[in-house]
């Protein structure tokens, strides 16, 4: 069940500086279910730039959905997670951290931020894919996202 | 009676007589000094007796011839006239004196020995009790009302003056600093009340003014009648110093074990990402571009991509590895049985895979990091598993009580120590490589063989060195392999 106007793709926002993951990132959503765009940000200061429509940011619509890689530079994913989920605006935008640590104070640290979940890129290309489309299952097609309203802030 | 029986008697009981004088006579200090005898004589030495009783004997013969002559103007003895002419109640009496004569002689001896003797034990207690202090490690001091009455060598010794520079001029406040001073006169009031204390630290001065730590004790005593106290002191600097020094040594420690511990952290999570990187876009390549690349190329990049998972468990291996160390707790009891369980229920995949049968006896309860024991019996079990001969894969794990270790033996601590053994059927190893297989990414076999990085008895090793433990191996090729680890009990 998509949400919004039946046909409106799915609007996904990949918050990740290391090309080389963007684009397997693409190419694993490419033959995805659900219509989707997705655009990419390259560091965390850029993130919150374009989740507030500032700058050269300003006709992006709103995600629907945030993937976000925690290890940024300039501003840490940790930091941009706990940005969003304090701004009562995007705060509802669900955010999949989506990261190579494995490490449990990561772990830890996010959920404590309020991450929707957390997830560990796998070395194997074919649980990489597996993993994102599992991502595009769940959250754009069982999970109900919450309603987004046109552009308004 | 007929005179010459009576003169033999007489003559008799005289001698004895004199005998008993002498002796009596050599418990006094000028006689014995006399016959320069030692002043510690303390047994009545038949020379030295009979000497002073021919000197006596001389002397009453003397006596008794001029007291004939001169009372009786007659010339025999003064003796032999009252033994001759004594009339009947005279016997009584003088046969009454000779016997008083005896019996004080033998007790005054008595008594006067017995005082010599109680004088000498008391002078052996004293000069005792006197070494003793004179020969203590620790400063030895009797106050009372606040002056020095006793203050052993050591004591002058430890606050750099001579023994007798103490006591005289400095009272005990003195050697104390200033701001510890009430509550030391409070304690030396105490103690002389007879409340009982304990040792406490102070602060005390030393003749070139420097100071020192030490710590006294003090206990309620009596000194010439009157309340004191007397205190034992002992100058804990260099206790002080050690301590410092190792909350020092612990503190660089921690930071260390802090540093290894983000160093291995950022290593692997760094060291993932362009691994990554490479076996993915490998993945991919073969993927897209399938069918018009060459057998070679499908070659060349199961190679790499192998390679590439190969680096990532390594690297995960090498974390958990290091981890032993930074993130180990300290020991606590756990109970072995529990540990197995949770062992078998992590191997639960690969025991219903092979067919294995693992099988225990009682185990008992040791002190241990719950997690790394886990850990430790999970890759020993796992390892018979996986290191399999034909059948299906039998497993048994069992523990016996070590006697008490020898005193001063490395490991230090009492209590007893328990001895595993993780036996299994599978292939065996060659007694030289017995060392070999400890060591971190050895193997003994190639991959195709049998699968896993070589770290498994190198995390078991540091897991049961961390406890304190030995870990070895006995084993022939062909006829299983039983490994051993040893714990330290609950106790």
């Amino acid at each position: 069940m998509s949400i919004g106007p039946i046909g409106t793709p799915i609007e996904i926002l990949l918050v990740e500086d290391n090309p080389g993951d963007v684009r397997l990132t693409q190419e694993a959503l490419k033959d995805g279910k659900v219509r989707n765009n997705m655009r990419v940000v390259k560091d965390g200061v850029e993130a919150l730039k374009f989740l507030r429509r500032e700058g050269k940011y300003a006709g992006m619509p709103r995600p629907d959905l945030i993937l976000l890689d925690l290890n940024l530079p300039k501003k840490d994913g940790r930091e941009v997670l706990a940005e969003i989920k304090g701004d009562e605006v995007l705060r509802c935008i669900p955010v999949v951290v989506l990261t190579t640590s494995r490490a449990e104070q990561d772990i830890l640290k996010a959920y404590d931020l309020h991450a929707n979940c957390y997830i560990t890129k796998p070395v194997d290309l074919d649980q990489f894919i597996t993993v994102v489309k599992s991502i595009e299952d769940f959250w754009l097609t069982i999970v109900k996202l919450p309603r987004r309203k046109g552009n308004d802030r | 009676m007929r005179f010459s029986n009576f003169v033999v008697i007489k003559q008799a009981v005289v001698g004895y007589i004199i005998l008993l004088l002498a002796d009596v006579l050599l418990n006094f200090g000028f006689v014995r000094r006399f016959f320069r005898l030692k002043e510690d004589y303390n047994q009545t030495n038949t020379g030295y007796i009979i000497s002073a009783s021919l000197l006596l004997g001389a002397l009453f013969w003397v006596t008794d011839s001029v007291l004939g002559s001169l009372v009786f103007h007659a010339e025999s003895s003064f003796l032999d006239l009252l033994a001759l002419n004594i009339p009947p109640y005279e016997v009584y009496v003088r046969t009454f004196v000779i016997l008083a004569c005896l019996v004080g002689g033998l007790l005054s001896s008595k008594l006067l020995r017995g005082q010599r003797e109680s004088d000498r034990a008391l002078q052996e207690s004293e000069e005792h009790y006197r070494n003793t202090m004179d020969a203590s490690l620790a400063g030895i001091y009797i106050v009372q009302d606040l002056v020095f009455k006793y203050v052993n060598p050591t004591m002058a010794k430890l606050h750099g003056y001579e023994p007798e520079e103490i006591g005289n001029r400095l009272g005990p406040l003195d050697l104390i600093v200033p701001e510890q001073r009430d509550m030391v006169r409070r304690n030396f009031s105490r103690r002389a009340k007879g409340e009982p204390g304990k040792p406490y630290e102070v602060k005390a001065y030393r003749k070139d003014g420097s100071s020192f730590d030490a710590m006294v004790w003090g206990n309620p005593v009596t000194y010439r009648g009157q309340p004191a106290s007397v205190w034992t002191l002992i100058d804990i600097t260099e206790r002080r110093r050690a301590e410092a020094k190792l909350k020092h040594t612990v503190a660089d420690l921690e930071r260390s074990n802090a540093e290894l511990e983000q160093f291995a952290y950022v290593a692997s999570h760094d060291l993932q990402e362009p691994l990554r990187m490479v076996s993915s876009y490998v993945q991919l390549l073969a993927q897209r571009y399938k069918g018009q690349l060459d057998a070679d190329a499908d070659d060349f990049i199961a190679y790499a991509v192998d390679g590439a998972n190969r680096m990532q468990a390594l690297i995960n291996d090498l974390l958990t590895y290091s981890r032993v160390g930074t993130r180990g707790k300290p020991p606590e009891p756990t109970d072995c049985e529990a540990v197995l369980d949770q062992a078998l229920a992590n191997l639960q995949v690969a025991i219903e895979e092979s067919g294995a049968v693992v099988t225990h006896d009682g185990l008992p309860t040791v002190m241990a990091d719950d997690s790394q024991l886990v850990q430790l019996f999970q890759n020993l079990i796992d390892n018979g598993i996986k290191f399999r001969s034909e059948g299906p894969p039998r497993v048994h794990v069992s523990a016996k009580r070590l006697p008490l270790p020898q005193a001063g033996e490395g490991r230090g601590g009492g209590g007893s120590e328990w001895a595993f053994s993780v036996r299994d059927n599978g292939i065996g190893i060659d007694p030289e490589f017995f060392e070999r297989i400890f060591i971190i990414f050895q193997r003994l076999h190639s991959r195709e063989e049998h699968p896993g990085t070589g770290i498994g008895l190198a995390i078991c090793k540091k897991i049961v060195e961390r406890h304190g433990g030995d870990i070895w191996v006995e084993s022939e090729p062909g006829k299983g392999s039983t490994f051993f680890f040893t714990m330290r009990s609950e106790t």
